[in-house]
């Protein structure tokens, strides 16, 4: 038990029992909820070059552990440990379809989104072409986005970052009798339940390392740790305070339905037909500040019956299964460093959450200015004048 | 009316069920019987990977480009159903393409969305600089045979399994008309010098995750000869194999190297895809395909041959407009032969 221990960069709490497998601290028989919980050891051994700095990256989504990648790769002499009560396949990235249409942000500028979603977009269009993309559950995909009136906007923002976007011909409208007008297009699609491992498997071989459990109060993670990593979604709504943050609660049907080549998406984005590597996401609806993770038997009669309606041959879907996520919405996405004060400590946290149901499009793009972030406050701490204030 | 349909592929049941649809109603005499020495999974039907897309070139007969047509168009009218899947139909998206710019092909507005590539989406392919996209459907050989089989069974249609080696044996056991379906072996009741083998051998493999067909076409090779890459349903097929001459239907080691090399340097997410199947098919041959008449007399009676092989890699792909038009011949029989008491209901 000892060498483990020692290995580990993380306070394990002496009242908590652990158990190391493939790479994880699993935390069993901890303390019960409420009460606080775990009081750091008396040492914490690290082995990494002396001036590294140790981040802890808090979240284990598609935000944590796209981040953890980047910092890996990108900031120098950093040491990553990812920090989650939970990880694929129980993550709200899990339940995503996570395919690349951008949602629009109201308190983010245009350019941004567009510069996030590109940098998305050909971060994966690479894996999708590389021999990884079976893997890491990463695939083009051509379809349709379909209206039942003619759209204001000619084209969205994003229309030159996917591949061959047009307008739908006449003759492919007729596949769909309710709609007048929509857009034919090829994206990626992206798919939680591969991404989120393989991006666990990269993070791991750069030397990162995966911890379970718990954080309540970002404190927690001091002084085991120099800067923090905050993408826990709409744990934020605890960890950071943050009363901006609010759930839209989200749920599909993940069926069997080989025969299905195409995406569909309704306008509004509440209806669609998203095909996948293993199955193909039915969706969705849009309940805000609605909390409650337990699918609903109506609700998954309405999806089929609008999916159905707009791809008759979903009648013979099998296998399907109901799953819930809730978004972590926000009006724009909190990309911010935090510097935390209490007597006398600091800890410099880079905020990165808020995505809402645009997480996937958006996840390199900003995991890549999180990133610059955290750069600039490994910086800080470097330099003489800022170490003497600590 | 006794009509004996000889060949269980995909024309040979087409052409049944189209014969049966348009004039058991008016004819209650109407007898179809269908002989074959092989039926689905056996037949070259079930070897093909399905996807709807004739040739480049015009073909030779100008009435094949409104077969090809017809059969879209009534492929594309079962999309909306809830059974498309059942028989083996879906809309499939794609690439075709090329080391340097090529006409357009007269199927350009047949399918849908047809338009060129971008540069971005030729920089997937390092190869080819030049192709096009555009959205077909996949008929799934076995899994329409399968369907057409069952649509016949219902309608009272008999299958018999048996080697037929002459028009004559099956006149002299009472056959009014013949369909001849027989592909590629149609040179074994009757010497066709036009009609030849085209080898092919393809693997399928489980990869879910490619959802378009990209065909690669190289002028020196020639049809089918360069990579290929088709979604099934359930899996997905790789190809690139005609050999015109060769009869052989062993797979060789040969041809799935070149196979797999072909595809995997297309498409290198095919890395560590898992091989399901790999079979060989004969694909019937000819400069056009054969779909006529044929008056044939054994003894004192008069036997009609309806003829219709010869329908390369593109049988699936115009089968419906054959069909129909073999079904319009064999209505011009019944009008000689008086035997309609009104016209046939056409559906």
């Amino acid at each position: 038990m000892t060498s483990e221990w020692s290995q580990t960069l993380f306070p394990l709490c002496p009242m908590c029992v652990y158990v190391l497998k493939e790479g994880f601290y699993n935390v069993i028989n901890s303390r019960p909820r409420g009460s606080r919980i775990c009081t750091p050891p008396l040492r914490t051994a690290v082995k990494r070059p002396m001036d590294a700095a140790r981040v802890a990256v808090v979240g284990a989504g598609v935000m944590g552990l796209s981040t953890a990648l980047c910092i890996s790769k990108l900031a120098p002499r950093c040491s990553v440990t990812v920090i989650a009560d939970k990880f694929s396949p129980d993550t709200m990235s899990d339940v995503a379809a996570g395919i690349l249409i951008p949602h629009t942000y109201p308190d983010t500028p245009v350019h941004k989104q567009k510069q996030w979603f590109r940098e998305t977009f050909d971060h994966l269009f690479a894996v999708a072409n590389s021999a990884e993309a079976g893997e890491a559950g990463v695939h083009l995909v051509s379809g349709w986005q379909i209206f039942r009136s003619i759209p204001t906007e000619e084209a969205p923002f994003w229309a030159d970052v996917v591949l061959g976007f047009r307008k739908m011909t006449e003759a492919e409208l007729r596949k769909f009798p309710e709609h007048a007008s929509g857009q034919a297009f090829t994206t990626l699609k992206c798919e939680g339940s591969a991404y989120l491992p393989w991006l666990q498997k990269r993070v791991k071989e750069s030397g990162g390392l995966m911890v379970t459990r718990r954080i309540e109060d970002l404190w927690e993670l001091h002084p085991s740790f120099d800067i923090v990593v905050n993408c826990s979604g709409l744990g934020s709504r605890q960890l950071a305070g943050d009363s901006e943050i609010f759930p839209v609660r989200g749920q599909v049907l993940k069926v069997q339905a080989p025969w299905v080549k195409h995406f569909i998406r309704d306008g509004s984005g509440l209806t669609y037909v998203y095909p996948g590597t293993f199955n193909v996401t039915l969706g969705g609806c849009r309940q805000k500040g609605d909390w409650n993770l337990t699918p609903d038997a109506e609700m998954s009669r309405d999806i089929l019956s609008r999916c159905c309606a707009l791809e008759p041959s979903l009648q013979g879907a099998w296998d399907i299964q109901e799953k819930v996520g809730l978004r972590p919405s926000r009006a724009g996405v909190r990309l911010q460093t935090e510097l935390l004060a209490r007597d006398g400590r600091r800890l410099p946290v880079v905020h990165h959450y808020g995505h809402g149901g645009g997480g996937f499009c958006m996840h390199w793009g900003t995991a890549l200015e999180a990133t610059r972030l955290l750069s600039e406050c490994v910086q800080t701490l470097r330099t003489p004048a800022s170490k003497s204030k600590l | 009316m006794r009509v004996v349909v000889i060949g269980a592929g995909v024309i040979g049941l087409s052409t049944a069920l189209c014969i049966h649809e348009r004039y058991h109603s008016v004819l209650p005499s109407l007898d179809v019987k269908i002989y074959a020495d092989c039926f689905t999974p056996l037949t070259t039907t079930d070897v093909a990977a399905g996807l709807w897309q004739p040739y480049l070139s015009d073909p030779s007969n100008p009435q094949e480009v409104h077969w090809n047509q017809q059969t879209f168009d009534y492929l594309l009218s079962h999309i909306h159903s809830p059974k498309a899947a059942r028989m083996g139909l879906a809309p499939v998206s794609g690439y075709n393409l090329f080391h340097e710019a090529v006409p357009d092909p007269f199927w350009k507005d047949i399918v849908l969305g047809f338009r060129k590539l971008t540069p971005r989406e030729l920089d997937m392919f390092p190869n080819y600089s030049y192709g096009w996209f555009s959205t077909n459907l996949i008929l799934e050989g076995r899994t329409y045979l399968q369907w057409l089989t069952e649509r016949l069974t219902e309608r009272g249609v008999k299958f018999f399994q048996r080697k037929v080696e002459s028009f004559e044996e099956v006149a002299r056991g009472g056959a009014d008309v013949i369909i001849n379906c027989t592909g590629v072996w149609a040179g074994g009741l009757q010497p066709d010098p036009l009609l030849q083998p085209g080898r092919g051998q393809i693997i399928k493999v489980d990869a879910p995750w490619v959802k378009h067909f990209i065909l690669t076409h190289d002028p020196d090779s020639g049809i089918y000869k360069s990579p290929y890459i088709i979604p099934g349903i359930q899996a997905l097929t790789l190809g690139g194999i005609f050999q015109l001459g060769n009869w052989s239907e062993a797979n060789s080691i040969q041809d799935h190297n070149t196979i797999w090399e072909g595809c995997c340097r297309l498409e290198p997410t095919l890395k560590d895809a898992r091989i399901v199947a790999e079979c060989t098919g004969c694909r019937p041959v000819r400069p056009h395909i054969r779909l006529e008449r044929e008056r044939l007399r054994f003894g004192s009676a008069n036997t009609e041959v309806i003829h219709n092989y010869g329908h390369g890699g593109y049988g699936l792909t115009i089968h419906w407009g054959c069909a129909l038009e073999a079904a319009a011949l064999f209505g011009k029989v019944l009008e000689e032969r008086k035997l309609l008491t009104m016209p046939p209901s056409h559906l």
